[in-house]
């Protein structure tokens, strides 16, 4: 990072080492991937390498906010290792699991790329800041082809986004909550989905149109109209993250925004019944 | 605070990406690995390039995996959830 930008981190440069060297392994992961069938054992453990290399470089999640009282919490490294492990592998899956509709998983990682760039600009971590930056810059050339009608979808390459976001949030002191504010609804459909799964007795790996894009595009909404759908949440949510001072209303936006997306699946759900699983 | 590292990044990343996406693009169609809308509304057409490209390569399967292409004159891609 010689670009006569001000260093806050000593140990930045072995974190940029992690980070890239995470993503590698992802997109190593993604691409065998996509070439052949991989099992979910075998994808579980492409991003749990990647997660521990990362961990390995100083990528960690250390010391975080308390969203209560705001007091810095300082997590001991029994703590700190299961907890990066969940952060970034539930982040990768998050945004791998977005991609389903033309530009959703690309856009929305465009978004979040831009509100953890100005979140690191105003703290001062300008060398830092360039990383986002450089995501934002990929995700929107990539829109290019990727959006409506998309000629390329990401495949094995969402699990890298998702990686780089996961990463990038705690690369330079822990930025779990605006990573969590920005993609709150697609990690509360996740968790809807993992619970639907367990609950009817379906391997949790094994895909199916439940999610809450998919529901919409059987409704018979335009891939257009889902993608702006998420956009806007996604920037209204980027938006409070940066320029609410009040963490009561981002708790309660967090509560209040999980709530109706789950009544909103739930309701879904009964109406259009569970979905078949496609078999990937 | 000078601004234009912050230019020079941005622009080098989204100029990459557009030009190498296109050829991404056909190399991906090549070799048939290129990830198409899913859910079971996408039905992809195995372009014939390819399908004579994987045929050349003769691609072994792996015990640990299985291919994604399920027959090699039509093929539904699944969704990646």
């Amino acid at each position: 990072m010689a670009l006569d930008l001000p260093r806050q981190d000593p140990l930045e440069l072995t974190r940029l080492i992690g980070v890239l060297a995470g993503m590698g392994i992802i997109w190593v992961m993604g691409l065998l991937d996509d070439r052949y069938k991989l099992r979910p054992r075998l994808q579980f453990a492409g991003m749990l390498l990647a997660a521990i290399v990362a961990i390995l470089c100083k990528v960690f999640i250390e010391v975080f906010n308390s969203p209560f009282s705001g007091a810095q919490i300082k997590v001991d490294w029994y703590l700190m290792v299961p907890i990066t492990l969940a952060w970034l592998i539930g982040m990768t899956e998050t945004v791998n699991m977005l991609d389903g509709v033309d530009g959703l998983a690309t856009g929305v990682t465009a978004i979040a790329s831009l509100v953890l760039f100005v979140h690191m600009l105003r703290l001062g971590q300008y060398s830092v800041a360039l990383l986002p930056l450089a995501l934002l810059g990929v995700c929107l050339g990539f829109l290019r082809y990727n959006f409506y009608p998309a000629r390329i979808f990401l495949g094995g390459g969402a699990y890298v986004l998702g990686f780089a976001l996961g990463a990038l949030a705690i690369v330079a002191g822990a930025k779990v909550a605006t990573a969590l504010l920005v993609l709150w609804v697609p990690i509360v459909d996740v968790g809807w989905q993992v619970y639907s799964r367990w609950k009817r007795g379906q391997p949790i790996s094994l895909g199916d149109r439940g999610h809450l894009q998919f529901r919409l595009q059987d409704m018979g909404w335009s891939a257009p109209r889902i993608a702006a759908l998420y956009y806007g949440v996604t920037a209204l949510l980027g938006a409070v993250a940066l320029f609410s001072p009040s963490r009561t209303l981002k708790l309660a936006v967090l509560a209040g925004l999980a709530i109706a997306v789950l009544v909103g699946l739930y309701l879904l759900t009964r109406k259009m019944g569970d979905r078949t699983p496609t078999g990937t | 605070m000078t601004t234009w590292p912050f230019l020079v990044v941005f622009v080098v990343a989204l100029g990459l990406t557009l030009l190498l996406t296109p050829a991404s693009i056909a190399l991906g169609k090549r070799l048939g690995i290129v990830d198409l809308p899913g859910g079971g509304d996408a039905i992809g057409e195995p372009s014939f390039a390819s399908v004579a490209w994987r045929s050349f390569l003769r691609l072994p399967s792996l015990p640990c995996c299985q291919w994604r292409w399920i027959s090699p004159v039509k093929t539904r891609w699944s969704s990646p959830g």
